[in-house]
């Protein structure tokens, strides 16, 4: 078990590394030259020179490497040109934004999608059954940026011109606003809940043909005790794990979502650093990204691990 | 300041907007018909417009990007110079149009030396007032050296000036602070507590011009020689103090108690909400939750906005002083077509620009040729090319294209680039140029044209640094800047056009100086090097409440003058 | 949902003649297949006929008919059916040929995934460790193992922790866009799907009686593989690439809206929403037409390959 842990641990790290590696080479073959694009539009060629050698820019890639992992290891991204701050610090500052929405989309996920997902296995074949069925498939074939511009046009402005009311803003971020994050979050979630639902139906379905349950029936244990004491818990299990590695992926932030509502977190710093060729900031956010599924893949294993002592150990 | 994408939606950050400009000196004084669109409250001249009065309140001001820098000597693009403009001042300032008038110096500089020495007289009790409002110390001599001095400095944190060597390397002994050999250029000097003088290497028109830009502020002269810690707690002499600031959202200007100038600030608060997309920041205005919008008119609402009666007299208009063009490889390898003279002069009749307006919905001036209207050196007779497909199939096929060619057309990403490219492609096609289309994210688009036969065509647009005709020649069309890293993009590069554009430089009549530039321009557009299609249009909304806000051709936003109209 | 709950009392692993029928059965009885299916066909036949039925050339600005006096787009009318865009083009025309574009990416990302993604489940799957020789100097030799399954698998989940968004919009700008580098990427991610599906079902047959039994006649292993074990997964493939083929289309949309995907003025049913997210207030007609078209087009391969994964992979929710 902890051979197996530390193994995991080795490979979340390899990863890690494949990433920054990959990006690392990426952005170095970028066209946009940083020395220039720092120096600012009416720099000389002499400015542009001295920031290339002050930063290292002219040493080959594997020099370049080195020196960005050395300052990593010791905590130092550098330093974003376009927003002029560390990149550190930047990252950190804008994740309480992302951290805000990845919650609540995953809230409107799970509060839609296991009540259906548990109703539909209850009644099963039911029209309710077929109807979140279709429901479920047409949403998940929604794009979530075309889904985010409607709900902004239909109800972005509705309560405002209606009611006088700005119920839904349009965009933007207020900390612990909870307005700001209505829209956002239901353009996260809902394609999840529609795959919530499907995943929990199935799982619950599982359950409900297990012997336990025949038995917890049969002993008069009252139906929704059943449902939910046994079954529900039982099929935990494979919604825990879904839900692990969905949290790591928002937590790297919702790049569409964020853009469409400019929510300032991780996903739009990305988007920015690439369009501004902000080189140190482009190396962050793909590595915290990475960083957040890595460690939610951790999570989950290691979950699975102690809740299924079953599991196969040997890979 | 340069190079922009043709105007701004999702990315606004880069660029730079140049911010605007007038006449060149003192003495330039024409104003041409064309000049800025009415606005209520224009007034002329005094070192503030006079039709404002102090009536409190606070104003809110959204825009798309954030506010890059507190730091004068960093700061170069749209929301960091309004903020500037409020927290600092400089020697020099222009009026509500492009005259230049003093502000932090006390009257107009003695120039002597044959146009190499300035020397200002410093305005007296001038404050410089800490964030929370308590005045630091009376403004001296030394803290007007030192400012240039810290502009000029090569360890300036993050990183330098991007425009020490540009703007300010004319000053004698700036070249050795730039490449770190002295601490201080000898050609600043403090004469007295009062008195400070400029001695340049070369006599030159424009040196006042970049004066009154906010690289130019003056800064208490222990102000750290790094910006991040400048941000934490600016220090100038303006009417407004930085009173709060939360990076992605909002910055809080509160009124300057202390400031020297009676009468002043108008306002008791202004505040920056950045981070707002221009389509939320119409609807706010609408809805009066907002003041004033730092981007122009988004495209969807512009018809429905310009044309609805109810918004007419709070419609702010004004004409950029820009210039946004295609430009051709003039020095294409191997050959190629467009280094052929004939070539470029028959795409020259290609292009349907008063389309191109439309398409913008009227957010522009046509363009035939390089000056725009408010810069001095602009001629109204100019247009040495005009429409006609016919004629221009007709002349590549004397140039012996008859079947045209083929090429790739580059932009950036930012609307309407996209869009207008698309529409010069049709053009060209129709003319029998088959060109690809290559949008680019700004950054990786400038690297690119700025690097020699990277683009064969491009669609780029030019603001003015300060307004002087020699902001659009020497950067974009000498030989000088045909070079890696140069911003002449089609690489033009004709030695006659260069000797006289090295003599407008010298000439001193100011009449005869415009006369030259007129004579430059009609040279360069026989050779061709740019088809010029629009001269930028600015459109914004106000609320009911704002009183006297117009765009300034040279800074566009420049709050210092707006006030609140009285009850409300 | 009988389908399901059929289905899922069979021997899903090893199906047979008689577990295909039984699958065809379930399908027929699902009334998702037949409106997938014929979803399926009506956007394939509309992109292929789209240079017949379009009423102008896709990229053809009207610059005089197709705008307003103020240069905005105008509505449906009997030139225009579905009115023109932002630079006076037909938008009826540009949904169909976009058709053309959201297709062509969905097709060929995935057939390239498919191959890739069962090559690499399969390899992983049957060669497990495989010993190399290497000669040394000096005629030694040396044996090398190399934990093929576990390397080929590792890079499948590792690939899978990329932020793939985010690294498709930094290789736009470096290598500039295009259709080819639209399906590399895609199909670069793609295929770890497939390889995690090939291969966990592959592990299973690989110790099926049947293998072991050609095992022990000397069949060699590619044939094995081939003619005897990849039969068996044919449905299972098919589900996940019709399915494949509908989040492919919902990236390359994704990838066209945030401007990173196919250059201009191809018609792609993404960009048609980002170039006219100016105009969604006064004119949403043009932001709402092309989201319907990625709709219905990603429902239509969704309910297909759903109704399929039904038949033939009832368990694929686990």
């Amino acid at each position: 078990m902890i051979g197996y842990l530390l193994r995991r641990l080795v490979w979340a790290m390899a990863v890690l590394v494949a990433v920054g590696g990959v990006t690392f080479v990426l952005v170095y073959v970028l066209p946009a030259d940083p020395a220039r694009v720092i120096a600012g539009p009416r720099a000389s060629a002499d400015a542009v020179a001295h920031i290339r050698t002050q930063l290292g820019l002219d040493q080959p890639l594997v020099v370049q490497l080195a020196a960005y992992v050395e300052r990593a290891i010791h905590g130092d991204f550098g330093h974003s040109f376009s927003q002029n701050l560390d990149v550190l610090p930047l990252i950190l500052q804008r994740f309480p934004a992302t951290l805000q929405l990845a919650l609540a989309g995953l809230f409107v996920e799970l509060a839609i999608g296991l009540p259906l997902g548990v109703l539909a296995a209850v009644r099963r074949d039911s029209g309710f059954d077929r109807g979140s069925t279709i429901l479920s498939i047409v949403l998940v074939s929604a794009p979530s940026f075309w889904v985010g511009l409607l709900l902004i046009h239909y109800l972005g402005f509705l309560p405002h011109t209606q009611f006088g009311i700005d119920l839904f803003p349009i965009g933007g971020y207020k900390a612990l606003d909870l307005r700001y994050l209505i829209l956002p979050a239901v353009t996260v979630g809902f394609a999840g809940a529609a795959y919530y639902t499907r995943l929990t139906r199935v799982t619950m379905l599982d359950e409900l043909h297990r012997d336990y349950v025949r038995t917890a029936r049969a002993i008069g244990l009252a139906e929704t005790r059943v449902l939910w004491k046994h079954a529900f818990r039982n099929a935990l299990g494979p919604i825990l794990t879904q839900i692990g590695l969905d949290f790591g992926f928002f937590l790297g932030g919702v790049v569409v979502v964020e853009q469409i509502f400019s929510w300032p977190g991780i996903g739009k710093l990305a988007v920015e650093s690439i369009r501004t060729a902000d080189v140190p900031l482009i190396m962050g956010t793909v590595l915290f990204g990475t960083l957040c599924i890595v460690v939610a893949n951790l999570a989950v294993d290691i979950g699975n691990a102690i809740a299924d002592p079953r599991i196969r150990y040997t890979r | 300041m340069a190079r922009h994408a043709t105007a701004r939606r999702w990315m606004a950050a880069l660029l730079a907007v140049g911010l605007l400009g007038g006449a060149c000196t003192s003495a330039a004084t024409n104003q041409p018909s064309t000049g800025p669109a009415s606005s209520p409250g224009a007034s002329t001249a005094t070192s503030v417009p006079s039709a404002a009065v102090a009536t409190g309140g606070t104003l809110s001001i959204a825009w798309n990007s954030d506010i890059q820098y507190f730091d004068p000597a960093k700061g170069y693009d749209v929301v960091s110079w309004p903020a500037e403009k409020l927290i600092y001042e400089q020697l020099l300032q222009y009026d509500s149009g492009t005259k230049l008038l003093p502000l932090l110096a006390d009257g107009m500089p003695t120039v002597s030396n044959g146009g190499k020495t300035y020397t200002f007289k410093l305005h007296s009790g001038v404050k410089f007032v800490n964030p929370d409002g308590s005045v630091l110390r009376e403004m001296n001599a030394d803290d007007v050296v030192a400012s240039i001095n810290r502009v000029l400095d090569p360890n300036l944190k993050p990183s330098a000036s991007p425009v020490a060597g540009g703007f300010f390397g004319n000053i004698v002994g700036a070249a050795d602070v730039i490449a770190g050999k002295a601490k201080a250029a000898s050609g600043l000097k403090k004469i007295d507590d009062l008195t400070v003088e400029f001695d340049l290497n070369q006599a030159d028109a424009t040196f006042l011009n970049i004066l009154a830009t906010p690289f130019a502020s003056v800064l208490p002269k222990e102000a750290p020689h790094d910006a991040a810690q400048v941000a934490t707690k600016p220090i100038g002499t303006g009417p407004y103090v930085l009173k709060a600031y939360t990076k992605g959202s909002q910055a809080t200007f509160a009124a300057n108690k202390s400031y020297w100038q009676a009468g002043q600030p108008f306002l008791d608060e202004i505040d920056f909400k950045v981070g707002v997309d221009d389509n939320a920041a119409i609807q706010q205005i609408q809805a009066g939750q907002l003041d004033l919008m730092g981007d122009p008119l988004p495209a969807g609402s512009f018809t429905q906005i310009t044309t609805d009666p109810q918004y007419a007299d709070r419609l702010v208009t004004h004409t950029l002083v820009d210039t946004d063009y295609l430009f051709f490889d003039t020095q294409q390898p191997n050959n190629g077509p467009l280094s052929k003279l004939a070539v470029r002069q028959a795409l020259e009749y290609a292009i349907d620009k008063d389309n191109i307006l439309k398409l913008v919905h009227g957010a522009g001036v046509k363009a035939d040729c390089i000056f725009p209207p408010d810069l001095p050196g602009y001629d109204p007779t100019c247009h040495p090319y005009t429409f006609d497909q016919a004629k221009a199939k007709q002349m590549l096929a004397d140039a012996g294209y008859p079947n045209g060619f083929s090429s790739t057309l580059y932009t950036d990403t930012t609307d309407p680039d996209p869009q207008i490219v698309q529409a010069l492609q049709q053009d060209l096609a129709a003319v029998g140029v088959k060109v690809n289309i290559v949008t680019e994210e700004f950054a990786t688009f400038l690297d690119r044209i700025e690097t020699p036969h990277k683009a064969p065509m491009g669609w780029v647009g030019w603001f003015q640094d300060y307004p002087d005709p020699s902001d659009f020649i020497d950067p974009l069309l000498s030989c000088a800047t045909a070079v890696q890293g140069g911003a002449n993009a089609p690489l033009y590069c004709n030695k006659q056009v260069d000797q006289m554009a090295a003599q407008a430089r010298g000439e001193t009549d100011p009449a005869k100086r415009l006369q030259a530039y007129q004579d430059i321009q009609k040279a360069i557009m026989a050779d061709a090097p740019w088809v010029p299609v629009r001269h930028q249009k600015w459109f914004t909304l106000v609320s009911t409440r704002v009183n006297n806000f117009q765009l300034h051709p040279v800074w566009n936003y420049d709050l210092r003058s707006v006030s609140l109209k009285p009850g409300s | 949902m009988t389908a399901q709950l059929v289905a899922a009392g069979t021997d899903y692993e090893v199906s047979d003649a008689r577990g295909r029928s039984r699958a065809w059965d379930v399908l027929r009885r699902n009334p998702s297949f037949w409106a997938g299916s014929a979803m399926v066909v009506a956007v394939i036949v509309l992109a292929v006929a789209a240079p017949v039925i379009a009423p102008h050339d896709p990229d053809q600005q009207y610059r005089r008919e197709g705008l307003n006096a103020h240069g905005d787009p105008i509505g449906p009318s009997a030139a225009f059916p579905l009115g023109t865009d932002l630079l006076g083009r037909d938008e009826l025309s540009r949904l169909l040929f976009g058709a053309r574009t959201s297709l062509t990416v969905g097709i060929v990302a995935n057939a390239i995934a498919t191959l890739v993604g069962v090559a690499v489940g399969s390899i992983a799957a049957f060669a497990g460790n495989v010993t190399v020789g290497l000669g040394l100097p000096g005629g030694r030799r040396l044996a090398v193992t190399v934990p093929l399954e576990t390397i080929l698998m590792r890079l499948t989940d590792a690939i899978l922790s990329f932020p793939v968004l985010l690294l498709a919009i930094a290789l736009v700008a470096v290598i500039g866009a295009s259709l080819v580098l639209v399906v590399a990427v895609i199909a670069g991610v793609l295929w770890t799907g497939i390889a995690r599906i090939v291969y966990s079902r592959m592990v299973v047959l690989r110790d099926a009686e049947f293998v072991l039994a050609a095992r022990a006649l000397g069949v060699p292993a590619p044939r094995i593989l081939v003619r005897h074990v990849l039969p068996h997964l044919t449905s299972i493939i098919a589900v996940y690439a019709t399915l494949g083929i509908a989040s492919t289309i919902l990236f390359e949309a994704t990838l066209s809206f945030l401007g990173v995907g196919v250059p201009l003025p191809t018609a792609t049913w993404g960009q048609m929403i980002s170039q006219h997210l100016g105009y969604y207030d006064t004119d949403p007609r043009l932001v709402v037409l092309p989201g319907l078209a990625i709709m219905i087009t990603i429902l239509a391969f969704n309910l297909l390959g759903d109704a399929l994964a039904d038949a033939f992979d009832p368990h694929r929710w686990r």
